[in-house]
């Protein structure tokens, strides 16, 4: 783009031209950059006032890695205070290339925008921005508590530091200097588009007459082509490759079977390219792809007829061909196969097992519930979004053959960044802009963006948070950003209300979390007796409310709500309670309650205080044990029950030696067990016993998996956790039910062995 | 129910009127359905009033003197809130037996008018999906079918339905035709009580007929043989014991008699603790205190108005689930301030908050 | 398809436990299933209760009975009493089961555990939630349907159904119970227990006996206790008893399980004279040795709200309530163990005050769904008013709402 500017300045008055080329050159040769022009721009801005950076603490390692897991989001963690006077400063409208060629870096929190908001600014106004400093950068915006290790590079690399007043200086200051030489450009635009005029509307005949859709007409058809995850292609097609090699030798020798998965999985976010990238490896390698998606009804016996009868084919093709040309199924969107394909991935595992053909299977989600068990037999494969820097020139490209003009790189980005890497959505948007106008500048883009709806879904949910504490915010605005997930903010506001520096102040406090409280109570007569209508007013008193009492910033970083979590720790002990005191249930008297406060403490200090001082207390505590039906696993449930702080637990008093002496004693003995509890364990697991049947000895893996995923989505809220948990990251909720599901899953085990006895 | 066995019966089915003459102060209704059985006429109807006056009496002792025993299951549907009735048993069980034609056979000494009769008891509790979908079935089969819906609230019962139906209220029944009855009930057992048991007894049972019949018979099964004393009664309507009540009250005025200085609201503390702990149920201690504190001298009408809205709003807690002991001590809370600051007229009115 | 095979599974169970098996397992019980009495005549409290049981049991008719009372004063054990006066022995043999019963239109199944002999079934309807209406319609109509065994030369016209905790249960089921009472009366007989019975409906309320169990005297808690310190052959000392029976608050069951402990942790039992005045009382119970460890956490909570009021306490509260939610530990049972430690701890002028604001955020809970939002609201509330009341001379927190 540069080089076409330079192109054009042979009509530029040569008085001028000196200058503009100085100042081009300044940019386009970056190198060049010295303290002597510094000085030149430095005086033709005025003052620039420079303010002394405060010392701001170092961001946490936490922080740092919970960056590091974004790609587009920015997250609430890089600043986690707003700007102190927003909203109350006029913004310098400048002339739209008034900061063309400059580069700039921010740091800190501004004055009046948000780093968002000087970015766009910038940008829009023909800017570049970095995020971190270089030598190309010609200026550092500043703000309070900025980066250390940014101020450090800044200062030894002499950039020109300014704050948001001097960049508002900057811009009036160069677009009224720019005014002129706007115009002259503006007239060599007009030629230079004259120029391109007709090559152009061949571009626009072509693409008038095509109404193709744009992904498909310029869906990848090459390897080559694929822009983004090369290093997961490799692997893919590595694997693909040596499939034809194991797969020869296993006929040879069948022992080896387990040494190299039979299948693929491709996971990633959708509209990165799995199944083009699949399709292409396997066209690329000479295989005949098969192609089975969410269309085809995909459960067990159709699973098992269809796709069974190809995999011990060889295609048509094959005959009187070299041996090796054989067919690769691809089964897309596997976690698709939902409660009509029942049985569906069971057989799909079957089918992996005595495969002879390579199977391609594609998924969002790896984690999801339906497909782990699938993916124990697959080699995993993870789809990355495409960085914005993938895609550039790919779009480019695009953008240039459809005859978008002004097309620029940073325009590029700023779309990518907020289709968040997903290359069908982009080219589904460009398509649509094209129809109706072939402009494409970085402000038109953020126009339609928000016509589009798209800056919304660009705030992540802890921004949402953090705008409805914000101070200045529209109301009706907060009540959108509420309504973006009206099922988590609640629970978001209420984790985090106490952390806003205002809360310091009690009465305040008080108020928000007794309004909070008031919420709840709506939030359960609008699910209860279906009031929707209760909604925004649910909003106002568990979210708005709040909000505007404890405007401010937050002390702390924004946490995600715990209750979800720890709501289902609370389900998964409560039914351990009950399987314990159902098993009970013949010699104990007294309701659940009764059970679980008095009977449960009661047992837990009795059964382990024999085992604390010695050993000799051993055969008591299995006496009275069988008393009670209870086995060594009830045991550990009851014990790991605890409400003792981590450390002064009553298994922690045990010594190890006891506890194996313990172990030891108890499988040296016999048990009877009572057969109730057995029965009870069936239900848990009910689902996966119709679904396995007969191969339900070979598949005890699996099947306990989905058992502890059922019993994880009990409560309706707590799916969404669990999609919400997985698609922000790591979080400390998945990290307890795991922990959790662990015991069950003992449980589960003995309880099958007792009724596979029976 | 079962005839074999009369004597098992409990006296309320036992004594249950099986004549519509039989059927003591619910003048109109009974007219009514005495027109009936002579002309045959009958519109749909509605009876409600409160738990106890003979609504379900009057519809069954109707519908068996208008059908002999061998076609009465063929003619009368009865549904309780115990049997399934939602939307779909109303559009399949109660519109078929509303479609099926009647024979015209006549019987000796019935009437057996040419329709059939569903008896929707607890009506209030059917859910407002089910009742709309009644009310076009009601319509169509009118003319070989009529609904009797019985309910404690009429409120409860859409407008649509209520419309179609000649309303009758059963009132509460005075406290002197209670007793007849029960005396009436005790000559034919044979049992030695007192006219004043048995005042006490009603006037525990706020004109509920059925309650008063039970609690009766508790009493006696209690008593076995011996006197009924009051000791009996008050164990077997859920009364709490009046010294109890009048405990309250008393250690509400020793407190505050003894000074600012010396605060005890402990004392009251321990009060519901133990109250709690003798398993007295709150709703029966507001309502006893309630009755107790409305005639006393040593409240003014600012300080009483304040202990009964704050009752008002202790019932709809405890109605609603709220924790008993929590209640209590609420209200042991706002006894205490009202006792103790009786001109303190701010403070007072601000108890009332909710 | 599916469930038929488990209801096969289910009944093709044979009796797990019989008689014997019962004697010789004896040993390993708890005290409090150990010394459980078993019959009306060894019932050690409310002897005054134990004739009149005996005599309903003789006549011919036995009405339905609702045993009310609060936690640990012996419902359940006096309901199993009475059902062994009714039908002897052959009620010992009990029968634990785990059923799906198919129930509704359309068929829902739920699952739910009743203990069943020859004469009686036993269940606790709150357990399966949202279905409890019908499941309770479902189970007396099933029991009602099929005729009353006669065993020997026990015969008795009925057979017994007993709802535990009838109180939980939904209000429709509650109405749904009124008419079925009434209908089964020939064939069947309703035993209910109930901690609150506020909570049941005058309908039903009006249509058995109530017979109300307070808790037992101080005394008599006592003289258990060293009855079973007797049989055990341990040394009691009279001041350790009293303990035991101040901390259990007339909870029976407590006073039993607390000895065990102290036998399992601490034996010999400190002679220690412990003074009886409040505030000793106060030390103890908030020691770290005694006490059930959910109470503890209860006690640490609003003693974080006495010492120091501040969001960051309210951050550490936070983390402990959700250690005992965690826990499945009922908010109720929060609420009142936290008010009444508050109570006892805060100066007499407050006290008001924080029973309100107790009863209001306890109630919201009721109505709301998530306990945690309105035990933090209070708490905070409570902070607010301490806080206040500590550092203005005369409070007019009141006027505060």
């Amino acid at each position: 783009m540069k080089r076409q500017k330079s192109s054009t300045f042979g009509e530029i008055a040569p008085a001028k031209r000196k200058r503009i080329h100085k100042r081009i050159s300044e940019s386009d040769d970056e190198a060049n950059w010295s303290g002597q022009e510094d000085n030149v721009i430095g005086e033709e801005l005025g003052d620039v006032t420079q303010k002394k950076p405060k010392q701001s603490e170092p961001p946490s390692p936490k922080e740092s890695i919970v960056k590091s897991k974004k790609y587009f989001q920015k997250g609430p963690w890089k600043h986690t205070i707003s700007p102190p006077n927003k909203g109350k400063k006029a913004v310098p409208t400048g002339s739209p290339e008034s900061l063309q060629g400059l580069t700039f870096c921010i740091t800190g929190v501004l004055d009046s925008l948000e780093r968002e908001e000087c970015t766009d600014l910038i940008r829009s106004l023909g800017g570049r921005v970095v995020s971190s400093p270089s030598k190309s950068v010609n200026f550092a915006v500043v703000g309070l508590e900025p980066g250390e290790s940014k101020m450090a590079k800044i200062a030894s690399l002499k950039i020109q530091v300014i704050d948001e007043d001097g960049l508002f200086d900057l811009i009036r200051a160069r677009s009224t200097a720019n005014i002129w030489k706007g115009q002259v450009e503006t007239k060599t635009k007009l030629e230079e588009t004259k120029q391109k005029k007709p090559t152009i509307d061949n571009n626009i005949a072509q693409s008038a007459t095509c109404s193709e859709l744009w992904t498909y007409k310029y869906a990848p058809c090459d390897l080559s082509e694929l822009c983004a995850n090369p290093g997961a292609i490799k692997s893919l097609k590595e694997w693909l490759v040596n499939w034809k090699a194991a797969s020869l030798s296993q006929e040879g020798s069948k022992n080896k079977g387990k040494s190299s998965p039979k299948a693929v999985l491709l996971s990633g976010p959708p509209g990165i390219g799995k199944t083009t990238a699949a399709l292409l490896v396997s066209k690329e390698l000479g295989y005949f792809p098969m192609e089975f998606n969410a269309s085809d009804t995909r459960n067990r016996a159709i699973v098992s007829s269809t796709v069974g009868s190809v995999i011990n084919n060889q295609t048509l093709n094959q005959f009187g061909k070299d041996k090796t040309t054989s067919s690769v199924i691809i089964m897309d969107e596997v976690d698709g196969m939902s409660a009509g394909d029942r049985g569906g991935i069971q057989e799909l595992i079957q089918l992996i097992k005595k495969t002879s053909v390579p199977i391609v299977c594609i998924c969002n989600d790896d984690s999801s519930v339906k497909v782990r068990s699938l993916a124990n037999y697959c080699l995993k494969l993870k789809w990355r979004r495409p960085l914005a820097s993938q895609l550039r020139s790919r779009l480019l490209e695009i953008c240039k053959k459809e005859g978008f003009e002004n097309v620029d790189t940073q325009t590029l980005e700023k779309i990518v960044e907020s289709c968040h890497g997903d290359m069908r959505q982009i080219l589904n948007l460009l398509q649509s802009w094209r129809s109706h106008s072939r402009n494409l500048t970085y402000s038109d883009v953020l126009e339609r963006m928000k016509q589009d709806g798209k800056t919304y879904e660009e705030m992540s949910i802890f921004e949402l948070v953090k705008s409805l504490f914000s101070p200045g915010e529209w109301l009706s605005r907060r009540l959108d950003n509420y309504f973006m997930d009206p099922d988590l903010m609640p629970l978001m506001v209420a984790e985090n209300y106490i952390i806003s520096r205002e809360a310091s102040d009690l009465k305040k406090l008080v108020e928000a979390s007794t309004s909070i409280a008031e919420g709840d109570i709506f939030n359960d007569l609008i699910r209860r007796q279906q009031a929707w209508n209760l909604m925004p007013v649910q909003a106002l008193f568990s979210g708005i409310y709040p909000g505007q009492l404890l405007q401010g910033p937050f002390g702390d970083m924004i946490h995600f709500p715990s209750w979800l979590g720890k709501n289902s720790t609370r389900s998964k002990n409560k039914r351990l309670t009950m399987e314990l005191q159902m098993r009970m249930s013949n010699n104990i008297s007294g309701s659940f309650h009764a059970f679980l406060l008095e009977y449960l403490p009661c047992l837990r200090s009795i059964l382990s205080a024999p085992l604390v001082n010695s050993k000799d207390g051993v055969s008591d505590v299995i006496e009275r044990l069988d008393a009670y039906y209870l086995s060594k696993d009830d045991w550990d449930t009851l014990m790991s029950l605890s409400l003792e702080q981590k450390g002064h637990t009553e298994l922690d008093k045990i010594p190890t030696a006891t506890k194996t002496a313990f172990t030891r004693e108890y499988n040296s003995r016999d048990h009877r067990v009572s057969t109730a509890s057995a029965i009870r364990v069936h239900k848990v697991n009910e689902s996966a016993l119709v679904e396995e049947g007969e191969s339900m000895q070979e598949e005890t893996e699996v099947v306990k998996k989905e058992e502890d995923v059922q019993d994880m989505t009990l409560h309706d809220e707590e799916e969404i956790a669990s999609k919400l948990v997985r698609s922000k990251g790591p979080s400390s909720s998945s990290k307890v039910s795991s922990k959790n599901s662990k015991t069950v899953e003992k449980g589960m085990r003995k309880n099958k062995k007792s009724t596979g006895k029976k | 129910m079962a005839p074999s066995l009369p004597e098992e019966l409990p006296w309320v089915e036992k004594y249950r009127p099986n004549k519509i003459k039989d059927l003591v102060y619910q003048q109109e209704a009974a007219q009514l359905l005495h027109n009936c059985l002579t002309s045959g006429n009958l519109p749909h109807c509605l009876f409600y009033g409160p738990p106890g006056t003979g609504k379900t009496s009057a519809a069954l002792a109707f519908c068996k003197e208008l059908f002999p025993p061998e076609i009465y299951k063929d003619r009368v549907l009865e549904l309780n809130a115990s049997d399934e009735r939602g939307i779909k048993v109303v559009r399949e069980k109660i519109k078929r037996f509303a479609q099926g034609s009647v024979s015209s056979a006549q019987f000796e000494g019935f009437p057996c008018p040419p329709f059939k009769i569903i008896i929707l008891d607890e009506a209030d509790a059917i859910t407002p999906d089910a009742q709309t979908a009644l009310r076009r079935t009601m319509e169509q089969f009118s003319k070989i079918t009529r609904f009797f819906l019985l309910c404690n609230y009429v409120t409860r019962v859409i407008d649509p339905l209520a419309s179609r139906c000649a309303k009758f209220r059963f009132r509460s029944l005075p406290m002197q035709l209670q007793v007849d009855r029960l005396r009436y009930i005790v000559d034919q057992e044979g049992i030695m009580v007192s006219d004043d048991i048995l005042q006490t007894l009603t006037s525990c049972c706020n004109g509920d007929l059925r309650r008063a019949i039970m609690t009766l018979e508790s009493a006696y099964c209690l008593a076995r043989g011996s006197n009924i004393t009051d000791e009996i009664i008050n164990s077997v309507t859920w009364r709490v014991p009046d010294h109890v009540i009048s405990q309250i009250d008393s250690n509400c005025l020793k407190i505050c008699s003894s000074g600012e200085n010396t605060l005890q609201f402990s004392e009251l503390r321990n009060m519901a603790i133990e109250f709690i702990n003798n398993g007295y149920p709150v709703s029966e201690i507001i309502y006893q205190l309630c009755e107790a504190l409305i005639p006393v001298n040593h409240l003014n009408k600012l300080q009483k108005s304040v202990i009964m809205i704050k009752f008002a709003q202790a019932e709809k807690m405890l109605i609603d689930g709220s924790d008993e002991l929590l209640v209590l001590m609420d209200i042991f809370g706002v006894l205490f301030q009202v006792y103790n600051e009786p001109d303190n007229v701010e403070k007072l009115i601000w108890l009332t908050r909710n | 398809m599916k469930s038929s095979q488990y209801v096969h599974f289910f009944f093709s169970n044979e009796p797990l436990f019989f008689l014997e098996d019962l004697m010789t397992r004896q040993g390993g019980l708890l005290w409090v299933d150990k010394y459980r009495p078993k019959t009306l005549e060894t019932l050690d409290i409310h002897p005054e209760w134990t004739e009149k049981l005996a005599s309903l049991c003789e006549q011919g008719t036995l009405p339905h009975l609702l045993f009310y009372g609060p936690s640990g004063v012996g419902k359940r054990t006096r309901i199993y009493a009475l059902l062994r006066q009714v039908f002897g022995i052959a009620i010992e043999k009990r029968q634990v089961e785990h059923r799906f019963l198919k129930v509704g239109e359309p068929p829902k199944e739920v699952e739910l555990t009743t203990i069943t002999s020859a004469h009686h079934i036993e269940l606790c309807p709150a357990d399966v939630g949202y279905n409890d209406r019908l499941v309770i319609q479902e189970i007396v109509k099933e029991i009602a349907s099929s005729k009353p065994i006669e065993l020997g030369n026990v015969h008795r016209g009925y057979k017994v159904v007993v709802l535990h905790d009838i109180d939980e249960v939904s209000k429709q089921a509650q109405q749904a119970l009124r008419r079925t009472m009434e209908k089964y009366t020939s064939c069947c007989r309703i035993i209910m227990s109930a901690e609150s019975v506020t909570r049941v409906m005058e309908p039903i309320r009006s249509r058995c006996l109530g017979i109300r169990i307070p808790c037992p005297k101080k005394e008599e808690i006592e003289q258990v206790l060293q009855k079973i310190a007797k049989k055990e052959g341990l040394v009691l000392p009279d001041c350790y008893a009293n303990q035991l029976v101040t901390q259990s608050k007339g909870n029976l069951r407590k006073a039993i399980l607390l000895l065990q402990v102290g036998r399992a942790i601490a034996y010999p039992f400190s002679q220690q004279q412990q003074k009886k005045n409040e505030e000793e009382e106060e030390s103890w119970i908030s020691s770290q040795e005694t006490g059930w460890d959910w109470e503890r956490l209860c006690y640490d909570i609003a003693n974080i709200v006495i010492r120091e009021q501040n969001p960051k306490q309210l951050c550490n509260i936070r983390n402990k309530l959700y250690e005992l939610f965690c826990h499945a530990i009922p908010g109720d049972m929060i609420f009142r163990k936290i008010t009444l430690h508050l109570l006892r701890m805060m100066d007499e002028e407050v006290a008001p005050q924080v029973c309100h604001w107790a009863a209001h955020y306890e109630y919201g809970m009721k109505r709301g769904s998530k306990e945690i939002f309105h035990l933090e609201a209070f708490l905070a509330k409570v902070m607010y008013i301490y806080y206040s009341h500590i550092h203005t001379q005369y409070s007019m927190a009141w006027m505060d709402d």
